[in-house]
C-alpha cells in the first residue's frame, strides 16, 4: 500500500491557503443561542435518510455517593472524610486518626504557634493540604502566642507533614471512588469485552492488501479465493 | 542535633509508614504489612543517610 492509495481525507484542505480560508471561515461562525443549544446528547443518530436510528449508550453518570472529585474534596478538608462518604468507615478512622493525630502532636509541640498566616507564610505550601484544621487553627489561634517554644520546630515539622499526609489521604480516596466505579461498571456488564469477544478486524479497501498487525502467523496470507467461474457459451 | 533528639521524629516516621502503608490497600493485614514495610523502608533510608553523613563528616572533618 503506498500514500497514493489511500483514499484522500475529505476533511483536510490540501493547500495552505485552502486551510487558512476554512481556519477564518471557523472563525467566523457565531455559536448557537444558549436556547438554540441541545440540553441533552441525542439519544440515536440517524446515519443516513430512510435508514434506522442506532441507538447510543448514554454516558454511564458518576453517582455522587463514588464521585472522586466529592470524595477529594471532603478528605481535603477533613482526613478521611473522603473515605467515610465512600462508605469505607474503618479506613476514615486510621486516616482520621493518624492524620489528625499527627497534625495534633505538632500543634501541641509547638504550642499552637505552627499555623499563622502572617509569621509563617511558607510553611503554608505544605500545611495548605489539610484544609478544615488549618484554616480553624489559623483562625482561632491568630493571636496566639508568637515567643517559640523549645520543640516549635519538631512540632511545626510534624504539622507539616502530617498535612502532605493528608495528599496521601487524598489519592487513597480517589482510587477507591475509581475502583467502585469499575466494580459497579463491571457489574452492569459495561466492562468491555474479553479477547476471546473481540469482533472480528474490518479492514477498509484500501488497506485490504496491508497486514493488520494483529494477524496470526499461521492465517496470513489468507488462502487465495478462486476466481469465480465464468459461463462459456 | 544528637542521636537522642532524633528520637522525636519517631512518631512521625510511625505516622508516615501507616499512612503510606494503608494507601491502596483494603485489607486490616495488607495494611499492617504495608505499613510496616514502609517503617523499614523510612527507618533505613534516613539512618543510612545518617550514617553517611556521620561519616563523612568524621572522615573529613
Amino acid at each position: 500500500v503506498t500514500p497514493t492509495d489511500l483514499p484522500a481525507e475529505p476533511d483536510r484542505p490540501a493547500t495552505p491557503a485552502a486551510r487558512e480560508d476554512v481556519a477564518a471561515a471557523a472563525a467566523e461562525v457565531v455559536p448557537p443561542a444558549a436556547d438554540e443549544r441541545p440540553s441533552a446528547p441525542p439519544s440515536a443518530v440517524a446515519s443516513a435518510p430512510g435508514e434506522e436510528t442506532a441507538p447510543l449508550d448514554p454516558e454511564p453518570r458518576t453517582p455522587w455517593r463514588e464521585s472522586a472529585g466529592l470524595a477529594a474534596f471532603l478528605g481535603w478538608l477533613v482526613p478521611g472524610l473522603g473515605h467515610l462518604w465512600l462508605r469505607r468507615p474503618g479506613k476514615a478512622l486510621h486516616y482520621f486518626l493518624v492524620v489528625g493525630g499527627a497534625w495534633a502532636l505538632g500543634m501541641a509541640l509547638a504550642d499552637g504557634a505552627a499555623i499563622s498566616f502572617s509569621r509563617h507564610p511558607v510553611w503554608l505550601a505544605a500545611q495548605a493540604w489539610l484544609a478544615g484544621p488549618t484554616v480553624a487553627a489559623a483562625w482561632l489561634l491568630a493571636d496566639g502566642p508568637s515567643a517559640r517554644v523549645p520543640l516549635f520546630e519538631v512540632g511545626q515539622l510534624y504539622v507539616a507533614v502530617a498535612s502532605l499526609l493528608n495528599v496521601v489521604a487524598v489519592a487513597d480516596a480517589v482510587g477507591l471512588a475509581e475502583t467502585l466505579v469499575a466494580r459497579r461498571l463491571l457489574r452492569a456488564g459495561a466492562g468491555g469485552f474479553d479477547r476471546e469477544e473481540r469482533p472480528p478486524l474490518v479492514l477498509p479497501p484500501a488497506l485490504a492488501g496491508a497486514r493488520p498487525r494483529n494477524a496470526v502467523e499461521d492465517e496470513w496470507p489468507p488462502p487465495p479465493v478462486p476466481p469465480p467461474e465464468v459461463a462459456t457459451p | 542535633v544528637s542521636l537522642v533528639d532524633l528520637l522525636w521524629y519517631l512518631p512521625i516516621a510511625v505516622a508516615t509508614a501507616l499512612a503510606v502503608g494503608a494507601a491502596g490497600r483494603d485489607g486490616v493485614r495488607e495494611g499492617v504489612r504495608g505499613s510496616v514495610r514502609a517503617f523499614w523502608t523510612l527507618l533505613l533510608v534516613v539512618g543510612g543517610v545518617g550514617i553517611a553523613i556521620r561519616a563523612l563528616v568524621l572522615l573529613l572533618v
